[in-house]
């Protein structure tokens, strides 16, 4: 069938009104492939990094949520080493009056903001959680420096 | 008397007039936007919580989750909300003031999701585009009762109930061998379902009363449309319907005189309570040579994917025979199968 109305208008909106850090490109031979690049937030271990990840509409969007993925290697609480999400709106809190846009922007916040106490990558959850008392502790800004390690390492040009 | 700011409108000449106008009108359709599919509201439909949305989109987001997509408040069951929900002031708004854009709208629609919903013999007397339901085995003349739970599937029985009520169901293939990747994941033939009652249950499932109406072949297996399958398919009608040749007839109506014969015997040292169940389910031993040999096709006690077979015959001739052959290998495998209360078909 015709690709709905909907993406076609999406894909239109993410060109004209493009979202601060955010670049998603569809491919030409299947436009509900998605090429993403998420620019790393500022104040957060992942500032200076830029973040590839790919996205796609399966037939039942916006019924259904869309697959979304890190390819880049990410040291983050809730991002495990294939690169899957654990976020609420991908899974179980979808609706079908979020789109491709909120989808993104609620990545580029979960970046800004890891939640440790629901972690897919459990080592990196504790690892994180341990830095971050420390950090209190010493009364010093965290310094998640193996997160900034990973971002220099694979997420720097 | 008008109201002073459409006076002032007026006086500044016509130019101006109909500029603003449409910019009001642009302004407006951004404003009257589905959430969901992002076109202008069509058959406005607003939720306890005050949030509006198509009602074809909300009717599908309440199959997948039964809060609102917007704010995530519970809403109530489908009778309920698309009674009492229908937003009266607003289509009659986006009727009067965007009636371009209402117009296409329902332009879309029709084309979009109504016409593959409405099968019409005449207006496609060699095959059509059909939305398909793998599920089962139905042959023409036999009833069947569904229980519609999956959401895509939800949708395919509603868009065919305010259609024809007719849509293609197939046969799924048994999950070992696994299909091939070029291979169809349903069967090649199937049938038409006429959907003769349907009862909506309070929380959006279906209970159906189908009944098979003629049998196809899928030509070519198309993208699924918004979940489920469509597929072209052409009708196959039996040869010896078609072809009146005298002696062929003759045949095929010997065959028919036997397997009646037959099943009357089957039916006369069968179990009573077993008689009766089939017979509230697929009607009396019918009239006619070729209802006759779906009939027994059907109450034949052998897997699905055996009778299949019976399915993809041109002709009635062959039904009958292929029928027969299995009850002839019924019979030799256990004396008197047919008095068997306990099988779970006859």
């Amino acid at each position: 069938m015709a690709i709905p109305k909907r993406i076609t208008k999406e894909i239109g909106r993410l060109v004209s009104e493009p979202v601060p850090g955010i670049e998603a490109k569809s491919h030409e031979e299947n436009i509900r492939y998605f090429d993403v690049t998420i620019t790393g937030p500022v104040q957060s271990p992942f500032e200076g990094g830029a973040f590839k990840l790919e996205l796609f509409l399966p037939d039942e969007y916006p019924m259904a949520p869309p697959k979304v993925r890190f390819l880049t290697k990410i040291y983050h609480p809730n991002i495990d080493k294939l690169g899957r999400i654990c976020l609420d709106i991908l899974k179980d809190k979808w609706s079908p009056a979020l789109q491709i846009r909120t989808v993104l922007l609620s990545i580029q916040a979960l970046l800004s903001a890891p939640n440790p106490d629901d972690p897919l990558a459990n080592d990196v959850a504790q690892n994180w959680k341990e830095d971050e008392q420390g950090a209190i502790a010493k009364g010093t800004l965290a310094p998640w420096s193996a997160s900034r390690e990973w971002t220099q390492l694979y997420a720097s040009n | 008397m008008e109201a002073p700011g459409v006076s002032a409108t007026h006086s500044a000449g016509d130019a101006t007039g109909s500029d603003l106008l449409a910019r009001w009108s642009t302004r407006l359709h951004s404003e009257l936007q589905c959430a969901i599919c992002h076109n202008l509201v069509y058959r406005p439909t607003i939720t306890p919580c005050g949030h509006t949305f198509c009602r074809s989109c909300l009717e599908r987001g309440h199959d997948h989750s039964q809060v609102c997509p917007s704010c995530r408040q519970p809403l109530p069951s489908p009778v309920a909300l698309f009674t009492y929900g229908r937003h009266h002031l607003l289509t009659a708004l986006t009727r009067r003031w965007l009636s371009h854009e209402y117009h296409e709208r329902i332009l879309h629609v029709q084309t979009e999701e109504v016409h593959a919903h409405r099968i019409d013999y005449a207006q496609h007397p060699n095959g059509a585009l059909l939305p398909i339901f793998v599920c089962t085995l139905v042959f023409p003349g036999m009833p069947c009762y569904l229980h519609i739970f999956e959401p895509r599937y939800r949708l395919l029985l509603r868009r065919c109930w305010v259609g024809s009520r007719r849509f293609g169901m197939i046969c799924g293939r048994p999950s070992q061998p696994e299909p091939a990747p070029d291979q169809l994941p349903y069967r090649e033939y199937g049938t038409v379902l006429i959907i003769e009652k349907m009862r909506f249950l309070p929380d959006g499932r279906m209970m159906v009363l189908s009944r098979g109406e003629r049998r196809f072949r899928v030509v070519h297996a198309e993208p699924q449309l918004d979940g489920y399958n469509m597929a072209t398919v052409a009708w196959i009608d039996d040869l010896d319907i078609i072809d009146l040749q005298q002696r062929q007839q003759q045949y095929t109506e010997t065959l028919h005189h036997i397997m009646r014969q037959r099943l009357l015997h089957y039916r006369r040292f069968a179990d009573q309570a077993l008689c009766e169940r089939i017979a509230k389910v697929y009607g009396p031993i019918p009239e006619g040579a070729q209802a006759l040999s779906y009939w027994a096709a059907s109450i034949v006690p052998l897997d699905r994917y055996i009778r299949y077979e019976a399915l993809t015959l041109p002709s009635i001739r062959q039904r009958l025979l292929l029928t027969s052959s299995w009850l002839d290998t019924l019979d030799q495998h256990r004396n008197w199968w047919w008095l068997d209360s306990a099988c779970s078909i006859m």
